[in-house]
């Protein structure tokens, strides 16, 4: 089970807002679902690989070559706010 | 007509004895007056649908080559792309997105002449077992409106059940195909892993998600397969092995010679009534000539607990890129950019969405990560080398598909309960195996069981040529919805 | 005058991104342009789309190796892919697909020269990685291009080995040479398909231990970089002179203020959330595979600048100018093929023409002045067909008319065309009746009368007789006349 400073960062860090209500309710269901899992922490595994993937599939590469391409049009015909043909969003405190 | 077999149905047309423009017009007829109760459509190509028809008649006409899916209707599950289509996943987070470009199984489907019919509901992004969790309304199953289909894929499961079309495709990450073909009493194949592209489906758990379809026969089945079960150059993770010609094999299908394990011991905790239609069905297979061997597969006792760890981490990834920048769902009540993402995703997704972002958020985390995704993964290392194993003692193994039969709407309110009712399913995922549902007969309250058949990785034919032998020697597919039975057909 | 009580020496990290110049993104099909209308280079890869899937560019890898083996790295014969989870507006799908548990490429070194010494500068790893796309940063909203979304980067990260703003700039400058030799990056900062982060901290000279590190971002030019690092270097030192603390934190460059400004402290540390990307197989490579692209390397920057030494003789500090800029080494081998006076043709590569197109801001190349008339130019020359000092004008007139061959110029010239010697005796002997007194002079010992003797003619050449052949006829003639000191 999160304590609640635990569980405002797990929101925080996956990004979904959540009134009290809802985080009484997702922290006490994560706790549940964590504790069930829990399980897997009885298993003997030393020395077992993790599993990257489940089939040894290796490269798959492609040549360098242009493809299929989305239109402009096709692209912020789905964008919520656009100005200038670029996707807009609130004002970002420069990053880089 | 309805109920005619995909293959019936497009030999008739290619024969000229009925037209693509009949056909579609007869679906989309049945779809409107009885979807409503079923509700087994998100959205419906009333206009595309008679467009492709009319060509396609065009295209008989002129005595050009046919396709192998012409003029059989095949619905989509909501997740998978259609280009120019609303690919909405049961989300209010996508409800307007239009796909910009369609998933290859869609491109296969229409260059073979399909009559692609409509979206089917599911549960929002693929996440549940009961289709309880789209965000528009739950489907009903068609054997008993009060009742599940089953899920994620419960539309398609239904739409082929009630005959709405004769093909439908799902995706299968952990049982969404075979649980609702199950309850619902049709065939559900998922392939194995990479042998259908996933380009163009929403991705859930990437290293799991299979699209497959859904029939009412397992030849109906073969067909279809043949046509998307190919090498994809925009997916990575695609077999490099060439088509299979199914078909071809269910000729020769015969289970001479054919062990299969069952894990009764794993099987212990099995209700009565799903215990003896298992034991049944076993009989069944043995009556074709396959002789039935005990196997120890105790270690699938853990695969719940992995498949959502290592499922709810993969999609709490593919899941982020859905933050209300580029395309869904943008809140009108934010002003700064964290208020944009935080509140679109607040606004935008279902409960069980959340909880799985947050699960699998939480097992990737700092601090967290070797004792939760690094031990998954670990133990999915353990499930497929016993798989492996199991495989060297015998060719296939069967369980049944799924604990109970189709439960109520609103029955299951545990979540833990719910994921429960993978509990047979979820390791065919975590091994990339080939897995199919089949109708095994009727509970007491006449809802339909599955038997589920496993094979080894890249044994679709086989797999299918076994599903064709038991079918044969059993009619359950042939069983329709009682609900339909009475309207006039 | 160092007025601290300790000296303090400075510990240094880069982090290079090169942008690749693969035709296409780095898993997308769309193509890799700068400039183009926003938004316009794109796929559903790249722009991240639910439903798409990265497949990765074959070219891309091969860069990598080719790096690889310029660098002296070990080259991981499996190498995986990484997603790096966090939410920014110019991250298509909110993670970045990288190489974080197994890079491509790791250690490797680079050899510099700062003040005349040789350092190795030992580098840590290098990765393939995709790039985000374009903020614009308006008064109250920001703008995202998706264009550069997805290009393939190799972030090359050293060790912090780094001991000086000089050495940073060396280093970086002796990356970019070698990215450019190999042709595998366009290594243009103002374009951003060079980017450089440092990490930085100082401590007292003999200290092991290493202090707070602080990061500079958004240098947009080498020189920058050393203003930025030499005025970081004196904010850490002033700092902890005075006993204050240095606190974890983001820094960028203020070209106005000439310092580093803190952009923002760092806070907790992000948590990336690292795992094995599920989409995409590892690249596996076989060392035959490897060895191929070892072989098939072009010369390096490394391998010219000794070649330069010791095959052509030209002096050290011609050769570093020359291999520095690839363009103009390139353009001055092409010429040396239709010459051979190099030291002569480095000279007027280097200085003369150089100097004429300093404030056009043009090249050679970008005139269309074939490398062949430069060395035609040199062979006049060196055949004593024109003076010096002729050349000079043939040379502006070349640039006036490019594409015009020197040799046609001179011919059609008659200023270019040199005095005989039968035209120049005359001179001479004018000369020396004028200036009696200077032949006494330099017939008594003064070396200098001499000179001033062959100016005295060369003026009356008008610049057009050849220094060698005036030199020699005023020796004869001097000779002729009396005892030569």
């Amino acid at each position: 089970m999160l304590n609640e400073d635990e569980f405002s960062a797990l929101v925080e860090l996956a990004h979904i807002a959540c009134t009290p209500e809802e985080e009484v309710k997702f922290r006490d269901s994560l706790g549940r679902i964590l504790g069930y899992v829990e399980q897997l922490q009885q298993v003997p595994t030393d020395g077992v690989e993790p599993c990257i993937q489940v089939f040894p599939f290796e490269n798959r590469l492609r040549e360098d070559q242009e493809g299929e391409l989305i239109s402009k049009q096709k692209f912020l015909g789905n964008a919520p706010d656009i100005v200038g043909g670029l996707i807009r969003v609130p004002s970002v405190i420069k990053f880089e | 007509m309805h109920f005619h077999s995909a293959q019936e149905l497009s030999q008739q047309f290619i024969e000229g004895a009925i037209s693509a423009e009949k056909i579609a017009s007869h679906y989309l007829k049945r779809i409107q007056e009885h979807d409503p109760e079923i509700q087994a459509f998100l959205s419906i190509f009333s206009d595309r649908v008679q467009q492709k028809a009319r060509e396609l008649d065009l295209k008989r006409s002129l005595g050009k080559k046919l396709g192998k899916l012409a003029g059989i209707p095949i619905a989509l599950k909501d997740n998978i792309h259609l280009e120019g289509e609303l690919t909405t996943c049961a989300s209010k987070f996508l409800a307007n997105y239009r796909a910009p470009f369609s998933a290859t199984v869609s491109q296969l489907m229409e260059e073979e002449d399909a009559l692609l019919i409509g979206k089917t509901n599911c549960d929002e992004f693929a996440m549940g077992s009961s289709t309880e969790n789209s965000a528009f309304f739950p489907t009903k199953n068609p054997w008993d409106l009060t009742r599940s289909p089953g899920g994620s894929s419960g539309g398609s499961a239904a739409a082929v059940a009630a005959g709405f079309c004769p093909l439908a495709l799902g995706s299968d990450t952990g049982g969404s195909i075979r649980q609702p073909a199950a309850f619902c009493g049709v065939v559900g194949f998922k392939p194995t892993y990479g042998r259908v592209s996933r380009s163009g489906l929403v991705a859930f758990g990437s290293s799991m998600d299979q699209i497959g379809p859904f029939s009412r026969s397992v030849a109906d089945t073969a067909l279809i397969m043949e046509v998307i079960g190919r090498h994809c150059d925009e997916d990575a993770t695609s077999l490099l092995i060439p088509q299979e010609k199914y078909r071809e094999q269910l000729k020769h299908s015969s289970a001479n010679g054919i062990t299969i394990g069952v894990p009764w011991r794993f099987l212990e905790g099995l209700p009565q009534e799903t215990r003896s239609n298992f034991e049944e069905a076993i009989e069944s297979l043995k009556s074709t000539g396959a002789t039935v061997i005990d196997i120890d597969l105790e270690i699938l006792n853990l695969s719940i607990a992995t498949y959502y760890i290592l499922a709810t981490a993969e999609a709490s990834t593919n899941l982020a890129r859905f933050d209300g920048v580029r395309y869904g769902r943008r809140s009108k009540n934010a002003s700064t950019l964290e208020e944009l993402y935080d509140l679109s995703r607040q606004e935008g997704f279902g409960p069980e969405v959340k909880n799985r972002i947050l699960l699998g958020t939480y097992v990737l985390s700092s601090g967290y990560k070797d004792a939760y995704y690094k031990k998954a993964q670990q133990v999915r290392t353990q499930i497929i080398q016993k798989f492996q194993e199991v495989f060297k003692q015998c060719h296939f193994v069967s369980m049944p598909t799924a604990p109970t039969d189709a439960f109520g709407l609103q029955e299951l309110q545990d979540p833990i309960q719910m994921y429960l009712q993978d509990i047979y399913t979820i390791s065919a995922n975590l091994a990339g195996l080939p897995a199919i549902s089949l109708p095994s007969g009727f509970s007491n309250e006449q809802r339909p069981f599955g038997l589920q058949l496993i094979a080894p990785a890249q044994q679709d034919a086989a797999l299918l040529s076994l599903a064709h032998c038991y079918e044969n020697a059993t009619s359950w597919h042939s069983k329709r919805p009682a609900f339909f039975r009475s309207k006039n057909e | 005058m160092n007025k601290n009580q300790h000296e303090w020496e400075p510990v240094i990290g880069l982090e290079i991104h090169t942008q690749l110049n693969t035709k296409t993104k780095l898993f997308s099909r769309a193509p890799n342009r700068f400039g183009d209308e926003p938004n316009t280079n794109i796929s559903a890869v790249c722009t991240g789309q639910p439903g798409s899937l990265p497949i990765l560019n074959r070219e891309a890898v091969k860069k990598a190796v080719q790096l690889g083996c310029a660098l002296g790295s070990s080259i991981a014969l499996v190498s995986y892919f990484d997603r790096k989870s966090y939410f920014y507006p110019d991250n298509p799908r909110n993670f970045q697909i990288t190489q974080f548990e197994t890079p491509i490429l790791s250690g490797g070194e680079v050899r510099i020269e700062v003040d005349g010494e040789i350092k190795t500068i030992q580098l840590d790893r290098a990765h393939l990685e995709d790039d985000t796309g374009m903020l614009k940063h308006f008064s109250n909203f920001a703008g995202i291009d998706y264009n550069r979304a997805g290009s393939a980067l190799i972030e090359i990260v050293s060790t912090s080995c780094i001991r000086s703003a000089k050495e940073a700039s060396a280093y970086a400058m002796a990356v970019r040479a070698i990215l450019l030799y190999l042709d595998i990056s366009d290594c243009n900062m103002e374009e951003g398909s060079l980017r450089i982060d440092a990490n930085i901290s100082v401590r007292i000279k003999g200290e092991t231990i290493l202090r707070p590190k602080v990061e500079i971002k958004n240098m947009n030019s080498f020189h920058h970089m050393e203003l930025a690092l030499e005025s970081e270097i004196r904010r850490q030192t002033y700092a902890y002179e005075n006993g204050e603390e240095i606190g974890p934190g983001t820094y960028r460059f203020d070209l106005e203020k000439k310092a580093t400004v803190l952009m923002r402290k760092k806070e907790k540390a992000a948590d990336y959330r690292y795992f094995s990307e599920p989409d995409l197989p590892p690249i596996v490579l076989t060392p035959s595979f490897i060895e191929k692209i070892r072989a098939a390397l072009p010369e390096l920057p490394e391998e010219r600048y000794r070649r330069y030494l010791t095959q052509l003789n030209l002096p050290q500090d011609v050769a570093q100018q020359l291999v520095a800029d690839k363009p103009l080494s390139d353009y001055f081998e092409e010429a040396l093929k239709h010459c051979s006076n190099p030291k002569n043709l480095c000279n007027w590569l280097i200085v003369e023409f150089s100097g004429r197109l300093k404030e056009s801001g043009t090249t050679l190349v970008t005139l269309q002045i074939p490398p062949q008339h430069v060395a035609s130019l040199i062979n006049l020359i060196d055949s004593e067909k024109i003076t010096g000092k002729i050349a000079k004008s043939v040379a502006d007139a070349m640039l006036l008319s490019p594409g015009k061959d020197p040799a046609l110029i001179v011919s059609e010239n008659p200023d270019f065309v040199p005095i005989s010697t039968a035209s120049i005796e005359p001179l001479v002997d004018q000369v020396l009746s004028v200036n009696q007194e200077s032949v006494r002079d330099y017939l008594a010992g003064k070396g200098r009368a001499f000179d001033f003797l062959v100016g005295q003619v060369m003026k009356l050449c008008k610049g057009k007789a050849s220094p060698e052949l005036v030199n020699k006829l005023l020796h004869d003639k001097i000779k002729a006349l009396g005892e030569t000191p």
